[in-house]
C-alpha cells in the first residue's frame, strides 16, 4: 500500500488534474442525486398536502395505469372492508373516496366540453385536515347544500365557472348507465405553496371537483361506507408493506401519492437524463485521461516491473500493485471530493432559490443541497470502475513485461 | 549449486538470429565467488537469465540447487527467484519511490515473508549496516551516489537470504575505486553469509577477487 500511495505521489500534476476530473464527476452524481431527492420530497410534499395523500389505494375496473385519471365506469367490487378495518384498528390516518371521472356538460351550447374532469367524492370534514396544503380561494364548503362542489381554481379559468354557477357532469352510475349531476359550485381553491399544475402538458393532472361523498353515493347507487379510493396519511413503512399486500392480493392498486403524475417523473427523467449525459461525458474523459496517463506509466514503469517481476514478484503481483494503486487514488479523490461537496452543503444549509424550470422541478421551493447515500455509492462505483476499465490494458501490458527484454534495451 | 547442461540460446534481434549461447557446460559450487568474464556481446547477460530463471535456453538442462528449472511455469520460476535468487543489475534498478530500508525491505513483500516485523527490522539493519549505508536510510535513490545505490542493490540481493547472488556487470556503472569496493563487499558477504556469487563483468581488473573465473567468447565457455 506504502508503493502505491508513492506511486500516486510520483506525478503530482498529472494525477491533481485526474483528481480534478473525479472531483468534478463526483459533484455531478452528488447534486444530481440531490437534485432528484429535494424535486421527489417537494413534490410529494407538495402533492400528499394538496389533493392526494402519501398513499393511495384505488379499486379500478380494467386496472388503468395512469393512477390521476378517475375511471369512467365504477368498479364492480368496492375496496374491501379488511382493509378499511385494518387502518381503523392501526389508527392509521386515511379518508375515503369515491373517485369517478365525469364529463362536463354545456347546458348553453347543448354540448359536452371537450375536457373530462375528476371528480372526488370526499367528507371533506375529515379530509380537509389533511390536505393542509389547500385553501379556499372563494367561497366555501357549504354542507347545507347537498350538491355543493368545490371546485380547483384552474378548472374554473378554464370553463369560465364562478361560484354560485350549477354545472352539469355526466357519471356512470353503478350499472353503468351515464346519468347527468347538477352540482352547484359553492367554493374555488388553490394551493397555498408551490407552483400551479395548469398547463403542464395541457391536461389538469389533479382531481378538481371535490363533491360530497353521501351527494355521489346515492346519485350513482353506491351503498353507503362503498368507496373506491382511499387516501393514506401515513409513512410507517411497516403498514405500508402491509397494505400493499392486502392490496395487491385483492387486486387493487397502491401507489404513492405523486405517481402517476407526469410532471414530476418527467422532471426526475429529465434530471437523470441531463445528470446521465453529464457523467457519461465527465467518465469518458476520466477513461480517457486515466488510460493515458497509464500508457504513459507503463512506457516510464517498464523497467521498475521487470525489475519487480525478476526478483520474483509473480504477474498476478503486479496487477494487484497497479489496481491497488488506482483504487487507492480513485478512493482518495472521491473522499476528497466528499469533504469539498460537504462544505458546499454547509454553506447552503439555508436552501438555494431558484428560477425557471428548476423552480418547477422543485414545487416551488428551495434547494437544500444534501448528500444522497445510493448517490454516494453510485458515484463511487462509478468511478472506480471506470479508473479500473481504463487501466485494464495498460495493466496487461504490464504483465507481459519480459525482464530480460528490459533489461537488453536498459542495456543499449 | 548451479549446473548448466549442453545450453544453448538463440535470440532475434530485428530480422538477425543471434546464437548467444552455444553448447554451455558450467557447474558452480556453493559458497563460490564466480565471475563470467567476456568482452561484451560474449553472452555474459544470456548465461546469467538463463542462471537466473529470468529466461529459458532452447536446449540443455538447468539446475538450480538440484532441482531442474528447465521446464517450469512463468509463476513457477518467480517463486524459485524470490526463493532461491538474489539480483544485483549493472544500473542498480532500484524503486525511486522508495528510500534505503524500503527498498533493501521490498523483495521480503514480494516473497511474502511471514518472519516477524522486528526480526525482519532486525535482519534489514544488519545488511545496511554491513553495506555501510547507516547514515542513507531514509535516503531515496536519486539522493545516493553510484556506489551506494549499488550498496542499496547488494542488501536488497540478499534480503530474502539466497542460496545464490547473480550480478550481471555489477561494476560497469562504477569508477575504479568505487567498483573495487563493491567487489570487495560482495566478496565479504560471499564469505560471511555463505552466498554463492556469480557475478559477470569485461573488466579483467576485477576477475582477481574471484575464486573461479569463467570465460565467455561468441557463447562458448572456454576454461
Amino acid at each position: 500500500m506504502k508503493l502505491a500511495f508513492r506511486n500516486i505521489l510520483r506525478h503530482p500534476v498529472k494525477n491533481s488534474l485526474i483528481g480534478i476530473v473525479i472531483i468534478l464527476a463526483s459533484l455531478v452524481y452528488f447534486f444530481t442525486g440531490t437534485l432528484i431527492q429535494n424535486s421527489r420530497d417537494s413534490w410529494r410534499q407538495f402533492l400528499s398536502t394538496t389533493f392526494l395523500g402519501k398513499y393511495n389505494i384505488t379499486a379500478y375496473q380494467n386496472k388503468e395505469k395512469d393512477y390521476t385519471l378517475a375511471a369512467f365506469s365504477l368498479p364492480e367490487e368496492f375496496i374491501s372492508t379488511q382493509i378499511i378495518e385494518y387502518l381503523e384498528v392501526n389508527g392509521i390516518n386515511y379518508a375515503k373516496r369515491i373517485k369517478a371521472g365525469a364529463a362536463v356538460f354545456n347546458e348553453e351550447t347543448g354540448e359536452f366540453a371537450g375536457a373530462t374532469v375528476t371528480v372526488l367524492g370526499v367528507d371533506w370534514e375529515e379530509e380537509g385536515k389533511y390536505l393542509t396544503n389547500l385553501f379556499l380561494k372563494k367561497g366555501n364548503y357549504t354542507p347545507a347544500v347537498a350538491n355543493w362542489a368545490v371546485v380547483w381554481e384552474e378548472l374554473t379559468a378554464g370553463f369560465g365557472w364562478e361560484t354560485g354557477d350549477k354545472v352539469t357532469l355526466f357519471l356512470k352510475d353503478i350499472d353503468g348507465f351515464s346519468i347527468p349531476l347538477t352540482f352547484e359550485i359553492t367554493g374555488i381553491m388553490a394551493n397555498k405553496t408551490g407552483p400551479s399544475l395548469a398547463g403542464v402538458g395541457g391536461i389538469p393532472l389533479f382531481p378538481v371537483i371535490f363533491v360530497a361523498k353521501d351527494y355521489l353515493e346515492g346519485s350513482l347507487g353506491i351503498m353507503p361506507g362503498d368507496v373506491t379510493d382511499l387516501a393514506i396519511w401515513s409513512l410507517h413503512p411497516k403498514e405500508i408493506y402491509l397494505l400493499k399486500n392486502m392490496a395487491k392480493e385483492s387486486g387493487y392498486q397502491f401507489f404513492r401519492g405523486e405517481q402517476g403524475f407526469e410532471v414530476i417523473w418527467g422532471v426526475i427523467g429529465f434530471v437523470n437524463f441531463a445528470g446521465g449525459f453529464i457523467k457519461i461525458f465527465i467518465l469518458t474523459i476520466l477513461a480517457v485521461a486515466t488510460l493515458n496517463l497509464n500508457l504513459l506509466g507503463f512506457a516510464e514503469r517498464q523497467k521498475e516491473i521487470g525489475t519487480i517481476l525478476a526478483i520474483g514478484a509473480k504477474p498476478k503481483w503486479v496487477v494487484l500493485l497497479l489496481l491497488k494503486e488506482m483504487i487507492l487514488f480513485s478512493v482518495l479523490a472521491f473522499i476528497f471530493s466528499l469533504f469539498i461537496y460537504l462544505v458546499l452543503v454547509l454553506g447552503a444549509s439555508g436552501g438555494i432559490a431558484v428560477q425557471g424550470g428548476l423552480k418547477l422541478a422543485l414545487a416551488g421551493n428551495k434547494f437544500y443541497p444534501g448528500l444522497v447515500f445510493s448517490s454516494v455509492l453510485s458515484a463511487l462505483a462509478a468511478i472506480v470502475g471506470t479508473m479500473i476499465l481504463s487501466s485494464v490494458y495498460p495493466i496487461y501490458l504490464s504483465t507481459r513485461i519480459d525482464p530480460v527484454e528490459v533489461f537488453r534495451e536498459d542495456k543499449l | 549449486m548451479i549446473c548448466l547442461k549442453n545450453i544453448s540460446k538463440t535470440y532475434t534481434l530485428g530480422t538477425t538470429k543471434v546464437q548467444a549461447l552455444k553448447n554451455i557446460n558450467l557447474t558452480v559450487n556453493a559458497g563460490e565467488f564466480a565471475c563470467i568474464m567476456g568482452p561484451s556481446g560474449s553472452g555474459k547477460s544470456t548465461l546469467l537469465n538463463i542462471i537466473g530463471c529470468l529466461d529459458k535456453p532452447d536446449e540443455g538442462e538447468v539446475y538450480i540447487d538440484s532441482v531442474e528449472v528447465t521446464g517450469l511455469a512463468r509463476n513457477e520460476l518467480a517463486d524459485v527467484r524470490a526463493a532461491k535468487i538474489g539480483f544485483i543489475f549493472q544500473s542498480f534498478n532500484l524503486i525511486p519511490v522508495l528510500n534505503v530500508y524500503e527498498n533493501i525491505e521490498f523483495p521480503l513483500f514480494i516473497k511474502d515473508e511471514k518472519a516477524k516485523k522486528s526480526e525482519k527490522r532486525e535482519w534489514i539493519m544488519k545488511l545496511i549496516n554491513e553495506v555501510g549505508l547507516q547514515q542513507q536510510i531514509k535516503h531515496k535513490p536519486d539522493q545516493l551516489s553510484g556506489g551506494q545505490r549499488q550498496r542499496v542493490a547488494i542488501a536488497r540481493a540478499l534480503v530474502t537470504k539466497p542460496k545464490i547472488v547473480l550480478a550481471d556487470e555489477p561494476t560497469a556503472n562504477l569508477d575504479s575505486e568505487t567498483a573495487g569496493a563493491i567487489i570487495s563487499l560482495m566478496q565479504k558477504l560471499n564469505k560471511e553469509e555463505n552466498v554463492t556469487f556469480v557475478f559477470s563483468t569485461h573488466d579483467p581488473s576485477i576477475t582477481k577477487y574471484a575464486t573461479n573465473i569463467y570465460q565467455l567468447k561468441d557463447g562458448k565457455l572456454a576454461n
